[in-house]
């Protein structure tokens, strides 16, 4: 009989059957310090679906990290925020404990502009996978 | 549709949930979500979100109330099936006014079925004539509409990029963050539209947050101003000059620096100026404080800027007023009496010089039509959202912001966005706008029945229309 956090997990991975192969590389961001524009490097992940592109860290890999496994755990509240008042990416980012922005980043050639939520321990998600996971488990 | 029975189930349900919720982890949560799909039940199908829920009682509930509350809860998804039945059947009169609500009926076919095998019964089920009769309403109206539908896209450089190999995505969307200025970010889609320029949504809505009374009399700060008027906004904004997103910064990928965003560079920007303050006066004696003065006051301001230049202090207002020079905020300290004239200063120095009516840009007229009026209907909304994308202008909308995440909803979450493209859609018969939103470029969330690009959703009329109550235009 299967454990129930092997359960979980199967489930976990099994929401995602449209979202395609999951490709992590080293990809290229963009960022302001100061007025210079100014390019790094940061090593990420990315998905995509039928509707959308998700990016995140690499040690996020499988969507196995701490932050993102089992939203069950960590239901989001949004009350807190007028209905009408803003991306509810990032304040789903905030009621997270994690910081949102907006960065651009390349792959496969092409940049894209996304917003990511960034959490204390240096992992990273776009806001519309955290949407996406958290789906069913917001009080908006 | 609240009968008598559902009323009792829903009493007794109060009460024994929230004396089992009490013991739980997280119980704040788990009663707030049961309040919500209690309330949802009245209407729709809550069996993912009660599913879910079930997943959070698992998880946070002691076993001994685990199970009966899953049970409670199982209860609201019996009546939320039943409700939703209920509400589909009274959808159809509206729906078949856009076109025929084919999906609708299935919807109610397949509730009619699971009721069914599950030996519930069905009050009243949709008969045979009148699905024949509804949809061919529905196949009438879509025809008709459909001859006012033609395609139209008056998406253009700023609010697209064109012929641009280097990038994964047309669109140039915008994001307002935890701000309450969707008024600001919509009206400068208008204004970069008009001009070919892209301006600064910061700037409207501080044009616009200076004519407040809570500014002017209360002293509410910039970043806990929340919303506004794309017209008086606008007006607010012409009549002092325009600002370039190049000068004043509102969302851009400048902030891609750490964890900076356009919320928190703001609320650190006005706490620079409370620290700068705090630095350069002492307590008072029996209350406030009192600025320095002579060698003490000199020196406390020579630290704090010696502490901001070596970075000692956070520097956020060097992102959202890139073109601004060091000194041009010492000035701004200086002069300032107030964190919100502070911020209205590092605005003003930034934003020279102004695009100027008459000079730099043309005069643009605004107009507003408001189904508050009594002379003015919702189909007459979408009416003038129709002219005006077929005279090549950009709509703006004001409209309920529920019906984005849900086409059921239309009575929550004042919201503004412009409307930039229109389209008929031949497989639901549907005649669509594109809402471009200011919720950056992720489509998560939206309804699953809504096509997404990038962060701009094409909404059908049939929901626009209904969550609609105010359009601005150019006149």
């Amino acid at each position: 009989m299967l454990s129930r956090s092997t359960v979980v997990t199967i489930c976990f991975l099994l929401c995602f059957p449209l979202m395609g192969n999951e490709t992590c590389t080293n990809v290229e961001t963009k960022h302001v310090e100061g007025q210079d524009e100014k390019s790094s490097r940061t090593e990420a992940c990315v998905r995509k679906d039928e509707r959308d592109i998700y990016i995140y860290s690499k040690n996020c890999k499988g969507l196995e990290c701490k932050v993102l496994k089992e939203p069950a755990t960590k239901p989001v509240s949004l009350r807190g925020y007028k209905r009408s008042i803003g991306s509810p990416g990032f304040k789903v980012c905030r009621e997270l404990e994690g910081s949102p922005q907006i960065f651009s980043y390349k792959y496969s050639g092409k940049w894209y502009k996304t917003d990511r939520c960034i959490f204390e321990d240096g992992s990273f998600a776009s806001t519309n996978l955290l949407l996406k996971l958290w789906d069913g488990y917001i009080l908006r | 549709m609240k009968n008598a029975s559902f009323i009792i189930l829903m009493l007794f349900l109060s009460v024994s949930i929230s004396h089992a919720v009490e013991q739980c982890d997280e119980s704040d949560y788990i009663s707030e979500k049961i309040d919500d799909i209690k309330t949802d039940s009245e209407a729709l199908d809550v069996s993912d979100d009660v599913d879910a829920i079930q997943w959070v009682i698992e998880r946070n509930c002691p076993d001994s109330v685990s199970k009966t509350l899953k049970g409670q809860v199982e209860a609201l998804k019996r009546e939320g099936v039943k409700n939703h039945h209920e509400f589909l059947k009274k959808e159809l009169e509206y729906i078949s006014e856009f076109r025929a609500p084919e999906k609708e009926i299935k919807k109610i076919r397949e509730i009619e079925k699971r009721l069914s095998d599950n030996g519930t019964p069905i009050e009243e089920a949709l008969t045979e004539r009148d699905e024949v009769r509804f949809m061919s309403l529905g196949r009438n109206s879509s025809r008709q509409r459909k001859e006012s539908c033609s395609s139209i896209d008056n998406r253009k450089p700023p609010l697209i990029r064109e012929d641009d190999e280097l990038h994964g995505q047309k669109n140039r969307m915008r994001n307002q963050d935890s701000l309450g200025w969707c008024y600001a970010f919509a009206s400068a889609d208008l204004l970069s539209y008009e001009l070919g320029k892209e301006i600064s949504a910061v700037d409207i809505a501080n044009a616009h947050n200076n004519g407040k009374l809570s500014k002017i009399f209360l002293g509410t700060e910039e970043s806990e101003l929340e919303s506004g008027f794309n017209d008086q906004a606008i007006e607010a904004a012409m009549e002092r000059g325009l600002c370039l997103e190049s000068q004043v910064t509102s969302d851009d990928y400048n902030f891609s620096k750490s964890s900076h965003n356009l919320k928190k560079e703001l609320v650190a920007t006005e706490e620079l100026y409370r620290l700068y303050k705090k630095r350069t006066s002492n307590p008072g004696r029996l209350w406030g404080r009192n600025t320095k003065t002579g060698r003490e006051l000199d020196e406390a301001i020579n630290d704090f800027y010696t502490d901001l230049q070596c970075r000692k202090i956070e520097s956020e207002w060097e992102e959202l007023f890139p073109g601004l020079e060091f000194n041009e905020l010492v000035e701004t300290l200086a002069e300032a009496s107030s964190v919100n004239s502070f911020i209205d200063g590092l605005i003003a120095k930034s934003c020279k010089p102004r695009l100027q009516v008459g000079e730099d840009i043309p005069e643009i007229k605004i107009n507003t039509m408001s189904s508050f009026s009594i002379f003015t209907n919702k189909s007459e909304l979408l009416d003038k959202v129709d002219e005006e994308l077929e005279k090549d202008n950009l709509p703006l909308v004001d409209y309920m912001s529920d019906v984005l995440y849900d086409r059921h909803k239309s009575d929550d979450g004042e919201h503004s966005s412009a409307v930039v493209a229109r389209k008929f859609n031949e497989e639901t018969g549907s005649c669509e706008y594109l809402v471009r939103n200011s919720w950056g470029t992720g489509c998560f969330g939206y309804d699953r029945d809504y096509e997404c690009e990038e962060g701009n959703i094409w909404v059908p009329r049939e929901y626009l229309e209904r969550s609609a109550f105010r359009v601005t235009y150019v006149e």
